[in-house]
């Protein structure tokens, strides 16, 4: 009893001591002593100001309040971010700090999870919480052991951005008509009559026909035209190239790439649409931005241009299905204190009227049911970039009749789809040489020779 | 709770009361004890300077920081003032080689818009090389060149931008080159991607600096240029997505026609990866490069790097406050703040523009620098008392063990005699407790015997009164018999005995010690057949009697 009496003392004591000012574990936010959050993110460009201002928001408001800074240290492309944080996973010599919050796909996160690097956002976050996020959303964001490791802010898919201007002049010349775009067959089509039609107006310079049609990323394309045929890209943690839904979408797309009318570029595609190289392509709808309302020619002409916005094509007969994308964040395991702290300012962003704000004025769908149902319809009115009205209204009609589908998370897949991007625009772009070179190209042995460097 | 009862009672009997301070006397010792090694600890670390003033630390870590981020900003600033020097050389004898290839003029080299794509993809190697290898998020140059065709605006210059989100030198980081304005078949030659807000040409609309400095340039034909360059104050440069700090340094022909403007750019987020300063000691410390005015700091357009920083109009114009005593404070409309400014050469002394002050500024809200000293003085002060209240909690802790067995024992004794004590197992306490026993033991045995000394007293003067006084018991004979073996010291003690004198007394009177008295009282006792002062005494009231 007494050796229990002497313990409880020094319990006591080491309590008392503990209550001194900078002795104990501080596991609450404290206004006075604010934690700050280290914060990477791909919002550069037009986007950039937006993210500042609402980081800015928060950290004069509600991260005074509870003790929370949250500073930015990093702003780059998602591409350069990726690798940043490729070094970070394998502990390059000179890797940066791994941030307390950045952006990422779950493909990139995954890894992170694997190697017990995130913190598990469920819980910090209680299911009623939850519930008001839009739960295909959240369940992107759920990796490895099923936790919630990358959380959504703002998401987009895939739609197809035609320069109206440019369609307009061609359509007028040749006929062709806005139906085109409904299916990727169409597409080609029509990119074949405009390299055609392009090439003639310069006669005495054969074979520098105008592209009409780009992709910002082809193995999105391939992964939602397989979909919509009825079948996958990956099966398990491989690709499937070798059926007729496959074949079907590489002889669509060869000759055009090959013989003109697809523009295979390393970059994305709203570079080509500003200088007028291209008239349509697909890409994210939070690229909008990206496309302006001029074209700069090369020989320096600036002529003033409408986009139009329209849903991802289709092939035909095939079903209306479409790419849901987009990054969201992802928070470092660290103390209690950070975690929580991290997810205040998460909460926080993603309230409607944050969440509206951002996605508003980026081009990005909000994340949460009452944003997504309420305001939505009050954003499109209220939209007032133009573009960012189109979009967001193509965007409501493919959430009524589009089926999304998310793109796989295992490990390999971020790797897997770098190669296919490479290898595609490798095989196309030495097709389109020797095609122009005057040598036999042929649509079948291109796929043969695509599917054995995939193997290898 | 118990122990700080008992410390209290203890606390509070008088100190005359000797019999009780046994514990006060051992918590007091370790309580000096623990105080006198505490205080040593003091001294020892006052003696080796770790007790200056609270403020006094934190004023040498505000100097401390200040400084080096002021060295940091000077010497980088001046490494990328001769950098542009540089580059704008190596970009005029590139321009001029290829005027001459071209069979141009000097003077004629910016009037043939056709050529400017051909002119601007020269520069595009120079222009990656100065990203590569300086602190810097953007390099440029800027022709005073119509485009192709000529715009109906004369703000519209043709020229080239390329930007990094992130510095080579800063981070080992794969970072990409975008181009931000200029044409899209040069940047896309050479493997760099159009950002966002790309635009082939540059509108110039506004941008008073290009003429400035253009026209200084103009005006000061025999200058060397690395009297020449200038610095922009923060700026947002037509279509750029942040803010920063431009250095523009003029291209000057060899026949000193001026081709236009070439630099780099600061940007925010630059700077503030670059000089933030170090944020343990105060979340909200943050470094400010602005341009100075009759001790003003402007840094609505200079630049901020700190933990909270976003948009430079979190701070405003600085103006210098009385009353900092040591610290500098400076006043924006809404907020004080503490801090250190320092002046920072940005051009020689024989520049142009060598009026335009700058400076650098570490700073932190007054309230944030009040709060930190306040709350070191509180942890100093709490620490002193938590290890003194410790020390005090210890030696009660120990004097309270120390003393058990004691007051254990003296209960055991008390309860149950001493005799039937149980061992401590401390040396001194068991021999106290034999000794009690032994002591015990002997004061029985004592009573025994003078119960039949009474007994035999009262025999003996029944005797005496029936028989006359004639008949003795056997013990008192023998006791008289012996008298004469006494020798004269012990016949001394015996007698003061049969005068009623107390062994003190007997002591004094004879002037002997006590002990000595105590030996002879042995002897007498042996001698006697008696076996202690009790009856002794008897038998001397016996003899008076008789």
């Amino acid at each position: 009893m007494r050796k229990r009496m002497v313990i409880g003392w020094w319990v006591g004591l080491l309590a008392a001591l503990s209550m001194l000012p900078g002795c104990g574990v501080d596991d609450s936010l404290d206004p006075d002593a604010p934690v700050t959050l280290t914060m990477w993110h791909n919002f550069g460009g037009d986007l950039q100001r937006t993210m500042d201002e609402l980081i800015d928001e928060f950290n004069g408001t509600v991260g005074a309040e509870r003790g929370i800074i949250v500073s930015v240290e990093a702003i780059s492309s998602s591409a350069e971010l990726q690798d940043a944080l490729a070094m970070v996973l394998n502990g390059d010599p000179g890797a940066p700090a791994m941030p307390d919050i950045t952006t990422a796909y779950p493909k990139t996160a995954v890894h992170f999870q694997a190697r017990g690097l995130l913190a598990d956002l469920d819980a910090h976050f209680t299911q009623k919480e939850l519930a008001d996020y839009v739960p295909a959303f959240l369940e992107e964001g759920r990796l490895g052991d099923g936790g919630l490791y990358v959380f959504p802010f703002a998401k987009s898919t895939e739609i197809l951005f035609v320069n109206q201007t440019l369609f307009d002049r061609f359509a007028a010349a040749t006929g062709v008509t806005m139906d085109c775009f409904a299916s990727f067959e169409g597409i080609a089509r029509a990119a074949a009559r405009y390299y055609e039609w392009t090439d003639q107006a310069t006669p005495q310079t054969p074979g520098d026909g105008n592209q009409f049609f780009s992709a910002d990323s082809w193995v999105n394309l391939a992964q939602a035209a397989m979909i919509q045929q009825g079948t996958t890209l990956f099966s398990g943690e491989s690709l499937v190239l070798d059926n007729s839904a496959y074949t079907r979408i590489w002889e669509n797309s060869w000759a055009p790439s090959v013989k003109g009318g697809f523009a295979v570029y390393d970059g994305y595609s709203s570079d080509l649409s500003k200088t007028g190289d291209i008239v349509s392509s697909t890409g994210s709808s939070a690229g909008i931005l990206f496309y302006g309302d001029t074209v700069t020619y090369a020989d320096g002409l600036i002529e003033p241009v409408k986009y139009s916005v329209l849903p991802f094509p289709v092939m035909v007969g095939a079903d209306k299905v479409a790419v849901q994308r987009g990054n969201g964040f992802m928070v470092s395991k660290s103390d209690e204190n950070r975690e929580t702290a991290a997810s205040v300012f998460l909460a926080w962003f993603t309230e409607p009227a944050q969440n509206m704000r951002f996605v508003s004025q980026t081009g990005y769908l909000p994340v949460t049911r009452e944003a997504f149902e309420t305001y939505m319809p009050r954003a499109i009115d209220d939209a007032s970039n133009p573009y960012i009205r189109q979009m967001l209204q193509t965007v409501t009609t493919m959430s009524q009749e589009y089926e999304f589908f998310i793109t796989p998370s295992f490990e390999a897949f971020d790797a897997i789809s770098k190669d296919y991007e490479e290898q595609y625009k490798a095989i196309m772009l030495e097709e389109r040489g020797a095609y122009l070179d005057g040598d036999p190209v042929d649509q079948a042995s291109s796929l043969t020779k695509f599917i054995e460097r995939m193997r290898r | 709770m118990n122990m700080f009862r008992e410390a209290l009672t203890l606390l509070r009997r008088p100190w005359t009361d000797k019999a009780r301070t046994l514990q006060m006397r051992a918590f007091a010792f370790f309580t000096l004890f623990a105080v006198a090694i505490v205080g040593a600890g003091i001294l020892i670390l006052a003696m080796i300077g770790v007790f200056r003033t609270t403020e006094q630390r934190h004023l040498a870590w505000m100097d401390a920081e200040a400084r080096h981020v002021s060295a940091a900003v000077a010497e980088d600033y001046a490494s990328l003032s001769m950098r542009g020097v540089s580059l704008a050389r190596t970009l005029a004898d590139g321009i001029h080689d290829w005027a001459e290839d071209q069979a141009i003029a000097g003077s004629q080299v910016t009037a043939h818009p056709e050529l400017v794509d051909a002119l601007l993809s020269q520069t595009v190697g120079d222009l990656l090389t100065v990203l590569d290898n300086t602190v810097s998020s953007g390099a440029f140059i800027i022709l005073d060149a119509s485009t192709s065709p000529v715009s109906d605006n004369p703000d519209t210059k043709a020229g080239l931008f390329l930007k990094r989100t992130t510095t080579n030198s800063l981070s080992s980081v794969p970072s990409k080159t975008y181009c931000l304005r200029g044409p899209a078949d040069v940047a896309r030659a050479n493997g760099i991607e159009l950002l966002g807000q790309w635009r082939r040409d540059f509108d110039l609309g506004g941008m008073r600096l290009f003429d400035k400095v253009m026209t200084v340039a103009r005006s000061s034909a025999g200058t060397d240029l690395s009297r020449l360059y200038y610095w922009s104050d923060r700026y947002l440069l037509d279509g750029n997505s942040e803010y920063a700090m431009l250095l523009l340094v003029p291209l000057i022909a060899p026949d000193g026609t001026v081709w236009g403007l070439c630099g780099m750019e600061v940007s925010d987020m630059l700077f503030k990866r670059l000089y933030s300063p170090d944020a343990t000691h105060y979340p909200r410390v943050l470094a400010a490069f602005a341009p100075t005015n009759a001790g003003e700091i402007d840094t609505r357009v200079g630049l901020i790097a700190g933990n909270f920083y976003l948009s430079s109009q979190t701070v405003g114009l600085l103006t210098p406050q009385a009353g900092g005593g040591a610290i500098d404070l400076l006043a924006s409309d809404d907020k004080v703040y503490a801090g250190r400014a320092e002046g920072i050469k940005l051009y020689p002394s024989d520049s142009p523009f060598r009026a335009e002050g700058w400076a650098v500024a570490l700073l932190l809200p007054k309230s944030d620098w009040d709060r930190g000293i306040n709350h070191d003085k509180l942890l100093f002060y709490g620490g002193l008392i938590a290890v003194l209240a410790a020390s005090l909690f210890a030696a009660l802790f120990i004097s309270r063990r120390y003393i058990r067995p004691v007051v254990s024992a003296l209960s055991l004794v008390r309860s149950q005699g001493s005799t039937s004590a149980a061992k401590t197992q401390i040396a001194e306490i068991d021999d106290l407790l034999e000794y009690l026993a032994a002591l015990d033991q002997e004061r029985k045995a004592l009573g025994v015997e003078n119960q039949s000394l009474s007994a035999e007293l009262e025999q003996t003067k029944a005797q005496a009164s029936r028989r006359d006084g004639t008949a003795r018991s056997p013990l008192f004979e023998r006791f008289l018999r012996n008298l004469g073996s006494l020798s004269t010291q012990e016949r001394a003690v015996f007698n003061l005995y049969m005068e009623n004198r107390t062994a003190h007394e007997i002591a004094a009177q004879l002037f002997i010690s006590i002990n000595t008295v105590k030996f002879h009282n042995k002897n007498i006792y042996g001698k006697l057949g008696v076996s202690s002062l009790e009856a002794l005494k008897v038998y001397v009231a016996l003899m008076k009697e008789t």
